[in-house]
Formats: C-alpha cells, sequence, structure tokens
C-alpha cells in the first residue's frame, strides 16, 4: 500500500497544481523577501521555498486553508525550525531571529501580500524576455490551448523540439520569479520605455512564424 | 552523511522536463519509473515539481500572454460614424451642449482596438498615453492635431493620458464623452442605451453631452427651440476620487433623457473596482449575484446563482477564473457548486 500511495501523493492532480497557481505562487516574492531577511539563520531561501511547495503539494487536502499566504509562511516557517532542529551548529543570532518570525507572520499587511511583486506587468516582462520560439511555442500552448504535437506541426518543428521549448519556458520563469527574481525586479522600472519596441519588435518575429 | 546535494537550479531544470514531458503525453514505463524514483530522490524534487506545474498554469500567465498577444490583424478596422442615436437626446441637452462642447470634428475612420472574453489588452498610444482594455470591449483611437479622440463602442477602458493642453483627449460613449487634459481615468458602458461610468484616479474630467445633430428640418428647428428644459441634463467636472454615472432613460413627456450624476468614492474603493487591469476582480460587500455577474463579463464560463444570491461577499480572485472563485464561494457560503460544461450552479 504504501509505495503506490507515496507514488500518487508526489505526483500532483492538476486541480492542486492550479490552487498552487492562483493561491500560492502570487505570495512566492513576499516570501521570498521575507525569508531573505532572515539570511542570518543560514538556510538556502531556495530549499526551503522547494520544501515548502512540497508539503502543501502533498497536503491531503487544502479545503481548509483559509488563508493560503499567512498558511505558506507558517510551512516556510516550520521548514526553517526543522532545519535548524537538524543543524548541528546553531548560529547565536538564530535564536533571536526565530523570535522575530512570528511576529513578521501576524502582521496580515494586505497591501505587500496579494499583488506584491508578482503583479501583471512584471510577468510579462518575463515573459517578453523569453527567447522568440520558446515564448510562440507557450503562448499557442498556455493561450490558444493546442498540443504540443498540434504545436509542432504549426511551427513546423518536431515534437521533441517543442517539448524542449516548453521545458525551457518554465525552467526561465521559474528562474525568473526564485533565484534570479529580485534583479528583475529592480530592472523592471528603468526599462519600462522599452517594453513598446519590444513588444512590436516580437509581434513581427511572431508573424513571421505564422 | 549527506553525500551529493544537488543545486535548486538543477532540480528546477529537471522539474521543468517532467512538466513538459508530462504535458506532451503519457510517459513510457521506462520513464514512469524514472520519474517516480526522481521524486523519491529528494523531497525538494516534490516541491520543485508542484511549483513548476503551478508556474505553467498559473492563470495571471495566461493572462499576460494574451495581453502580450498582438491584435489578430488590421484588416478589421473601417467604421463609419457612431450610431446617431445621440441625434433623440432631450431638447436641454440641445440646449446646454451647444454651450459647453467643442464641435466634434467629422468622423474618420481611426484605429480599432478590441479584446475578447477574459482578455485584458494594454494599448501604448503614440503620445505617450496608454490604455488599457478591459474584457470584451472594443474601442477606436482617433488622432488629430487638435485632438485625440477615443470611441468606446463596447465595455470599458481604463486611460491614462499624457498631458497636452493643445490637444484634449476625448472618450465618447453613444451618450455622453469624458474629456481630460492629462489624467488617469476609466470609462465603462453600462447598458445598451448609452449608460455609462467614468471614475476618475487622478487629474480632473469633463463628462458632457454631445452636441446635437443640426435638426433636419425648420420644423424640428422650431419645435426643438420651444421644448422647454428639464434642467436635469448637464455637463459636470470629475476629479480624483469621485465617478460620474451617465444614465438614459425617457422623461415625462417620453423624450429621451440624459442624466449625469455624481458622487465620491471612498477612499480604496476605485482602486478596488480598477483591479481589473490586474487581471483581478475585487469585491467589497456585494451580493453574490452581483459578482457572478461581473465574471460573467470575463469568462465564457458562466456562474448561474440559485442560492445565497443576496449574501454579501469579500474578497480578491483571479478574474479568468470563475470555478476558483466558485470553489471559494461554495466553501465560505457554505453551499454547494456544480459545474456542467461551461455553466458553474451554486446551490444551496
Amino acid at each position: 500500500m504504501g509505495g503506490s500511495m507515496l507514488k500518487s501523493a508526489k505526483r500532483i492532480t492538476d486541480e492542486r497544481a492550479h490552487w498552487l497557481a492562483v493561491n500560492v505562487v502570487p505570495h512566492e516574492p513576499a516570501l521570498r523577501s521575507w525569508l531573505k531577511r532572515k539570511a542570518s539563520l543560514q538556510f538556502d531561501v531556495d530549499d526551503v521555498v522547494q520544501e515548502t511547495y512540497a508539503i502543501l503539494a502533498t497536503k491531503a487536502s487544502v479545503d481548509t486553508i483559509n488563508d493560503p499566504k499567512t498558511y505558506a509562511f507558517q510551512v516556510a516557517y516550520s521548514v526553517i525550525l526543522q532545519q535548524l532542529r537538524h543543524s548541528r551548529v546553531v548560529p547565536i543570532t538564530a535564536v533571536a531571529d526565530i523570535g522575530t518570525l512570528e511576529t513578521v507572520m501576524d502582521e496580515p499587511s494586505p497591501e505587500d501580500t496579494v499583488l506584491a511583486r508578482f503583479e501583471l506587468e512584471q510577468v510579462q516582462r518575463a515573459i517578453e524576455a523569453l527567447p522568440r520560439k520558446t515564448r510562440t511555442a507557450f503562448v499557442m500552448r498556455r493561450v490558444e490551448g493546442l498540443s504540443q504535437q498540434e504545436i509542432a506541426r504549426r511551427m513546423n518543428l518536431s515534437e521533441h523540439t517543442i517539448q524542449k521549448h516548453v521545458a525551457r519556458g518554465i525552467k526561465l520563469l521559474l528562474a525568473q520569479f526564485g533565484r534570479d527574481g529580485s534583479d528583475g525586479a529592480a530592472k523592471s522600472s528603468a526599462d519600462k520605455k522599452k517594453t513598446g519596441l519590444e513588444e512590436r519588435d516580437h509581434a513581427q518575429a511572431k508573424r513571421k512564424v505564422h | 552523511m549527506i553525500t551529493h546535494r544537488p543545486s535548486a537550479r538543477s532540480i528546477d531544470e529537471a522539474a521543468a522536463h517532467w512538466v513538459a514531458r508530462l504535458d506532451a503525453g503519457a510517459l513510457t514505463p521506462a520513464e514512469e519509473t524514472e520519474l517516480t524514483e526522481w521524486l523519491d530522490s529528494d523531497t525538494r524534487c516534490v516541491g520543485a515539481m508542484a511549483r513548476a506545474q503551478a508556474y505553467f498554469v498559473s492563470p495571471r500567465m495566461e493572462l499576460a500572454m494574451r495581453i502580450l498577444r498582438r491584435p489578430p490583424a488590421p484588416s478589421v478596422a473601417q467604421w463609419g460614424t457612431l450610431p446617431r442615436r445621440a441625434v433623440l437626446m432631450g431638447a436641454a441637452a440641445s440646449v446646454l451642449g451647444a454651450a459647453v462642447l467643442i464641435r466634434r470634428p467629422a468622423p474618420a475612420a481611426g484605429r480599432r482596438y478590441a479584446s475578447e472574453v477574459g482578455e485584458v489588452r494594454r494599448i501604448p498610444l503614440p503620445d505617450g498615453s496608454k490604455i488599457t482594455l478591459n474584457t470584451d470591449s472594443v474601442l477606436e483611437v482617433d488622432y488629430r492635431e487638435d485632438s485625440r479622440t477615443v470611441r468606446l463602442l463596447k465595455g470599458e477602458a481604463y486611460f491614462e493620458v499624457a498631458k497636452n493642453p493643445d490637444r484634449p483627449f476625448i472618450v465618447q460613449g453613444p451618450k455622453a464623452q469624458a474629456r481630460a487634459v492629462g489624467t488617469a481615468y476609466a470609462v465603462r458602458l453600462e447598458d445598451d442605451k448609452g449608460g455609462m461610468r467614468v471614475q476618475v484616479a487622478s487629474g480632473r474630467v469633463a463628462v458632457e453631452l454631445p452636441p446635437p445633430a443640426a435638426p433636419a428640418t425648420a420644423w424640428q428647428a422650431l419645435e426643438r427651440l420651444w421644448t422647454p428644459s428639464a434642467g436635469a441634463i448637464n455637463g459636470t467636472h470629475v476629479t480624483a476620487n469621485q465617478e460620474a454615472e451617465v444614465r438614459v432613460g425617457l422623461n415625462a413627456a417620453g423624450v429621451e433623457e440624459v442624466q449625469v450624476s455624481l458622487r465620491d468614492v471612498a477612499p480604496g474603493a476605485l482602486g478596488r473596482s480598477l483591479m481589473w487591469r490586474e487581471g483581478l476582480l475585487s469585491f467589497e460587500g456585494v451580493t453574490l449575484a452581483e459578482a457572478a455577474a461581473e465574471f460573467a463579463r470575463y469568462s465564457v464560463q458562466k456562474i448561474v446563482v440559485k442560492g445565497a444570491a443576496h449574501e454579501r461577499i469579500s474578497g480578491l480572485f483571479a478574474a479568468t477564473d470563475p470555478a476558483g472563485f466558485a470553489r471559494a464561494i461554495a466553501q465560505g457560503l457554505r453551499i454547494k457548486s456544480r459545474r456542467e460544461g461551461d455553466v458553474i450552479t451554486l446551490y444551496k
């Protein structure tokens, strides 16, 4: 029983993926910036984020979670505590910082939450930054709902190549909102002027593909 | 104890590969084993996989892609004049409108923009102004030396106007127009009759009723001259954190009458109601029926409310995800939801 259950539990359903997309992904930038401020605890932010997603993904039911943001922060907090307990050497500052963890979590700060740095414009910029063919394949898949097979036919590429494009698109987006995310945010206001042009270029490029 | 810990980056890369692979079709037995072993190797792999899947299906990503997508083809354009229903306007408007308004230039074919259901489009204009077109909306942009005119033909749009006192920025609805110099405001067509709502985020906007067409006959001109003014129709200035509502109805004499009313918007409420620019819908104490009607603008999926229609709800939701909204509501109000095709029914 254990084996098969484990297997199915680790593969998430489309419904759970969607729940994470709507309820957790938008808070990820806030979670990351919060985690970065706790850097003295000497944990790896990416590790904690991945562990947090693992717990949220494999939780039997998310129906009782009323406030996903707070919940995600609490899970991340428990991950950090667990890591600290397992590590042999606890840095001296850690003790003090753990004390502050909870107070940060108690602040609901609605402004900084829902929209925090996962704003549409930033998502747009991340998508605009994708290589042309990757972006074209991605848009056909996600917006037009075409299968990878159908995209391969339309772009006159092999299915294998399309799969590579989709994988690359996901990889770049994950990086944009993960490790490299803060840089992207800093840049964003500076190159606002450029976006009109870029959009035109992309569009021209896209028309050629079709 | 720990021999080799793969980096977060390499885990993400593998996760992206698996999500794309699963999206391509069923795995071979060998791949099944490989994926299971990979997931078993490290909890972080499970998390990375879930995160990658979530990003892949993110409605926000999808929305961003829709916005970036270019208009289908420029061939759709070529609209003639605005429907001349405005001619039927009440008599008082003729008197007042003539005094307030600059003359409308002869209608020319402008550039036409349309958004699909669920799509929010950003349209940068050559003068630096920006238009954000809400779901299922159509407008036409007509730039001239002395004016910038936008004809809102359907739906709603938000305008961030680059300041230029010599070229007023005018948004025309069927019955009224909103004129600005440099400001940010939203205009929404509310009904088939020409009702319109103007919300001002910053600056000042004049909401004006369009000038009447020249009377076709001397008799009509005479009749108009002698029709007593109802006094209800007016042009008005709307400033930041105010909204004006243009209503169209019939007066006691059966003549069509256009009214403009003005009211203050509570701090924060304006930002909430403009949340659609981010692909979100924000509700604060509206009835479930009203919320469902709002969602209907953004998706082909319709929410039918059969119970708790008058319950008041608050919250922030993805505009293109009515199913997620229905789930949250069903849970919150302890009612049931059922989905058949494109219809989601909420019932007790």
